[in-house]
């Protein structure tokens, strides 16, 4: 006797069949998944951004918070209990106070962890009063001392009194929204010009590719730099902040305009480009509607790839300082304080934005990777 | 009469995926004879490629060669080429020196940054040891030979100055360089058009007469089988399922997928006014090789109980040709008797 | 010829588009280099009449429109070699970038082959034996390279550097040796001093070489003419060196294009924390307090190497790669 065909088909296991079936969305978040740093990376960026949004709820203090009391202050280690206080073992989140001492020659302050002092630490404790999102009026921060007047500073202060933590909270803000913002335009600029160049072809692609050729051969690094020092000295620092931000991008956008153009003329001889044609969609739908979302994974690849050129490029233009100045503050400005050795010596830790930079950076570059990766499981 | 030259003899080959091992090879029984043409033949996928790489040891991570061997009956001595150490004498001599091979894609096959003349001559100076000039001479001669017009001037041309028919040409020549006693020929007329294809397919059959020199073809062209083939050998996911000569394959095909692939091509007036017949389902993926005999679930005359539950045996038939099916089974059992 | 002849024209006009952007960073700031005189000379008590005014700015080019200030400016820069004055040093601009060109240029070069000869060692070691211990240090030291801002990597430097000696290697020179004549003492003080800019300054180049050229011989290494090479019996070092590693060199070769402004950077950077006498910290200096003629000029300058550099590096990837020279002739 003989089998129809379909019956003779064995069980495949359940994936199999899903995977067979799965769009191209699942396909790429199933690739993505297996690249575990790249799902670290991708939780600890997700973390950034929520301190991007929520910044002075996750800040112990106002960005203004200064403590004359305390310049230059090492880390407090965060304890749960103690053992050395008064009365024994005792359960309880808090941190040591300061004992300080001032040398007499050289004047210079330096500051003990005093077991005595116990500061006690809360969540969503009473602190400084901020407007979220500059609109809805609230005092508690996620964590910080149960009477705002005690030091808590578990990353340390600056050489003025700030806290570390604090300046770092509202550093990521800045530093990393320069990114995001800035890949945002050069993406939109690239996008367009891109899609337009790769799509039509012919004499409108040569006069872009020329274009992106030209702006692509005039070094990009001394020029920023000499854009950024023409800047007027006396402009406010919200402005400032848009202006760099555009020059980061208008240095950025043609990498990513050539990405988008190989894609596009890849594509355009595809056959559900050309029925779209003939189905009569209009040039603009199709580019958009039907090409862009086709290979949106590799452009959010490029894009996360970006970013962090940006990042590292604003934090180095600050650090210089002709990008943000004070009182802005970013990565690269709270940098600067460390560039004097004889600072840098006794507050090592003024250099944990910079750890917080590399971090950030690495986390990027492996969102990326991991995407390319998941994006286009044949080439690696 | 016949003698053999290469033996491939329960080979198995598998590439290490995300989704797990996948045996590309699994099991393979071939024998190669001297001066004959022996065309391996099946669908894309089903580990014929795989199965010349395996025989000079090419075949790259994450791929590897699992076990079985490949006797070379060549030299002075059979040896197993699979055995071989790395660095072994006889492994550097067989690539290139016995055995000459030539692949699907002539253009991406040559080094784009060296002339084909340059190439060419690296391949005679290490094979033969002749000095620059001798080279030179040689390899013009050479181009020449398989039928590169205008040898002279074309030996500093680079391959993309070269068309695809032109830089398969230039492959054989370098291949044939140390004059081999076997050139395996992986697919070397898919990437040409049809009047390429043929004049490749005569210069082959020119410089195997001339050189009295073995020929293992891999196709999925049944017209490239009648046309070259002195024997067939039949792959179906990783296995030979049926070895026959080309005229008891075209005359009388045992296996039901050869029969299938016999049906699928187009007869001139035969099929005229009739739709092809196609084989049914598509080849399963080789990490999920269904149970028992892996062609049962595309297979018209595959048994229930049987066909999906125990591995079909080897049959053996007079004169030599084996089918792997247990539709001969009472032959084989009549052989064995 | 013809490819010569396109990549001469490009550079020519790209050169241009550069003098028109340097031009409008050195206008972007109010005022020009007469209303900052006029001012300086006014702390000093000196007041100009509007005549010594307007005859100032007729010497400097500064009278006309926007476009006759350009053309002037940049006659005088292709007729003349003429740069302009800078305002900070009191000295013409050509003068103050002379002095430190050399070293600038000195340091650049060294720490390029430096870079270039570490990056391909280990680039390549890295692809030949991918997933080894080696090679997943080699990565992570290019990952971490590629993340940290070089000014990080020279504070910590200084950091340790101030910990450990309790002080800063700063300049190019010791004290004891800096004005001594050229011997083999001042050499290998020289070099003493050397390695601390060069790792500031070098650092990211090799981390992104690194990657580049492992990435480009992985590739390079699954084509298939490697193997056919191999299957026609050329041997395995003959093939690395003979085959994918020439494919893979092309980025090495365009690196000549880029890699002066990165160094730039770098030079800026370690120029400013260890007081080299370099180019760096003058720039950075001139643009902080925009003395614009003397910034522009600079970036003029380092675009024009920049570009001619780029312009090598496409002569020599087309003696290279045959595929870029004869392209067209198909």
């Amino acid at each position: 006797m003989t089998l129809k065909e379909t019956e003779g088909i064995p069980p495949e296991d359940d994936r199999k069949t899903e995977r067979a079936t799965a769009s191209q969305r699942q396909l790429v978040w199933w690739g993505f998944k297996k690249h575990r740093l790249a799902l670290f990376s991708a939780w600890l960026l997700i973390g950034m951004l929520v301190a991007v949004v929520f910044t002075e709820f996750l800040a112990p203090f106002d960005d203004r918070h200064r403590d004359s009391d305390y310049t230059a202050a090492p880390p407090q280690v965060l304890k749960l209990w103690d053992t050395d206080g008064g009365e024994g073992f005792q359960w309880g989140l808090h941190v040591d106070g300061y004992t300080s001492e001032q040398d007499p020659r050289s004047l210079r302050i330096t500051y003990e962890a005093d077991p005595e002092d116990r500061v006690e630490i809360g969540f969503f404790v009473k602190g400084e009063e901020y407007e979220l999102f500059g609109l809805i009026p609230w005092d508690r921060h996620l964590i910080g001392p149960e009477d705002p007047e005690d030091p808590m500073y578990l990353l340390g202060t600056t050489t003025d009194g700030k806290d570390l933590l604090t300046d770092l909270v509202y550093a990521t803000r800045v530093s990393a929204s320069v990114g995001i913002i800035g890949v945002a335009l050069a993406f939109l600029l690239g996008v367009v010009l891109g899609a337009v160049s790769g799509y039509f072809g012919g004499w409108i692609d040569n006069g872009i590719q020329r274009l992106i050729e030209l702006i692509m051969a005039v070094p990009s690094i001394p020029l920023w730099l000499g854009l950024a020092a023409a800047l007027p000295v006396d402009m406010g620092p919200v402005m400032r902040y848009f202006i760099i931000t555009t020059i980061l991008a208008l240095v950025a956008w043609t990498g990513l305009a050539r990405e988008v153009r190989g894609r596009f003329l890849a594509m355009r001889s595809e056959e559900f480009v050309t029925s779209a044609m003939l189905d009569g969609s209009s040039h603009r739908r199709i580019m958009f509607r039907h090409m862009l979302p086709s290979f949106s994974s590799h452009i959010i690849a490029a894009l996360s790839l970006s970013i962090p050129t940006m990042i590292l490029a604003e934090t180095a233009l600050s650090w210089l300082g002709l990008g943000l100045r004070p009182p802005a503050i970013s990565w690269g400005v709270q940098l600067q304080e460390a560039s004097k050795w004889s600072v840098l010596s006794g507050a090592p830790w003024l250099l944990i934005p910079g750890a917080v930079v590399v971090i950030v950076v690495l986390a990027f570059n492996f969102v990326g990777d991991g995407l390319r990766d998941a994006a286009d499981p044949y080439k690696h | 009469m016949s003698e053999p030259l290469l033996e491939i003899s329960g080979l198995h080959t598998s590439f290490d995926t995300y989704d797990g091992k996948v045996g590309a090879v699994d099991g393979v029984e071939l024998t190669v004879e001297a001066g004959k043409t022996l065309c391996v033949v099946g669908e894309s996928g089903c580990g014929k490629s795989v199965t010349a790489r395996s025989i000079l040891r090419l075949v790259e991570k994450p791929g590897s060669i699992d076990s079985g061997t490949v006797t070379w009956h060549g030299g002075e001595e059979p040896f197993d080429v699979l055995s071989l150490d790395d660095k072994d004498p006889r492994l550097q001599k067989l690539r290139g020196d016995d055995i000459g091979m030539i692949f699907q894609e002539p253009a991406a096959s040559l080094l784009p940054l060296r002339s084909i003349g340059a190439q060419l001559i690296e391949a005679l100076r290490i094979h033969t040891g002749m000095d620059k000039k001798a080279a030179r001479a040689r390899a013009v001669e050479l181009l020449g030979l398989v039928g590169i017009p205008d040898a002279e001037r074309r030996v500093d041309a680079y391959p993309f100055q070269l068309s695809g028919g032109m830089c398969q040409r230039a492959m054989i020549a370098i291949a044939l360089c140390a004059e081999p006693a076997l050139l395996i020929a992986d697919e070397p007329t898919t990437a040409l058009d049809v009047t390429t294809q043929a004049r490749i397919l005569d210069l082959i059959r020119d410089l195997q007469a001339r050189n009295h020199m073995a020929v293992m073809f891999i196709t999925h062209d049944l017209g490239v089988v009648a046309e070259m083939a002195d024997e067939v050998a039949v792959m179906y996911l990783g296995r030979v399922v049926e070895r026959a000569s080309v005229e008891e394959v075209f005359a009388d095909p045992k296996h039901p997928y050869t029969k299938a692939l016999l049906r699928s091509v187009p007869v001139l007036g035969r099929d005229r006014g009739r739709d092809l017949p196609t084989i049914p389902g598509t080849v399963p993926n080789p990490l999920h090789r269904p149970k028992g005999c892996s062609f049962h679930p595309r297979c018209t005359e595959a048994i229930a109980g049987r066909c999906d539950l125990d591995e079909p045996p080897e049959v053996v038939f007079d004169g030599g040709r084996t089918a792997q099916c247990v539709l001969y089974d009472d032959q084989s059992e009549g052989d064995r008797a | 010829m013809q490819f010569l002849g396109r990549r001469v024209f490009y550079m020519a006009a790209t050169l241009l588009a550069i003098s028109l952007v340097v031009f409008v960073i050195i206008s972007l700031p109010p005022g020009d280099f007469v209303t900052a005189l006029e001012a300086r000379y006014a702390v000093q008590g000196t007041r100009l009449t509007p005549d010594e005014v307007a005859q100032l700015r007729a010497r400097y080019g500064l009278d006309g429109n926007v476009f006759q200030q350009y053309w002037h400016w940049f006659s005088q820069i292709v007729l003349h070699g003429d740069l302009g004055m800078s305002f900070e040093h009191q000295k013409p601009v050509k003068e103050v970038i002379g002095a430190r060109l050399g070293a600038t240029l000195g340091i650049s070069l060294i720490t390029l082959v430096v870079t270039w000869v570490l990056a391909f060692a280990i680039g390549i070691y890295s692809a030949v034996k991918q997933r080894s211990i080696g090679d997943y240090a080699a990565t992570t030291v290019g990952f971490l390279g590629l993340a940290t801002p070089n000014f990080l990597i020279a504070l910590i430097f200084i950091y340790f550097s101030v910990s450990w000696f309790g002080s800063v290697p700063s300049g190019l020179c010791s004290p004891e040796w800096c004005d001594a004549s050229w011997n083999l003492g001042k050499l290998l003080d020289l070099l003493g001093h050397l390695w601390i800019p060069m790792i500031v300054i070098g650092t990211a180049g090799v981390a992104g070489l690194i990657r580049v050229i492992r990435n480009n011989l992985l590739d390079e290494l699954r084509r298939p003419y490697v193997t056919a090479a191999r299957a026609r019996g050329v041997p395995e070092g003959r093939l690395l060196r003979r085959y994918p590693l020439r494919v893979a060199l092309n980025p090495f070769v365009s690196t000549i294009g880029w890699v002066l402004p990165v160094l730039l950077v770098g030079d800026i950077v370690t120029g400013q924390i260890l007081g080299l006498p370099t180019l760096g910290p003058i720039l950075l200096g001139a643009l902080k307090s925009q003395d614009m003629y003397l910034a522009g000029s600079i970036i003029m300058v380092l675009s024009l190497v920049t570009v001619i550099g780029t312009l090598i590096s496409d002569f020599l990837l087309g003696w290279l790669d045959p595929r870029i020279r004869l392209g067209n002739q198909r």
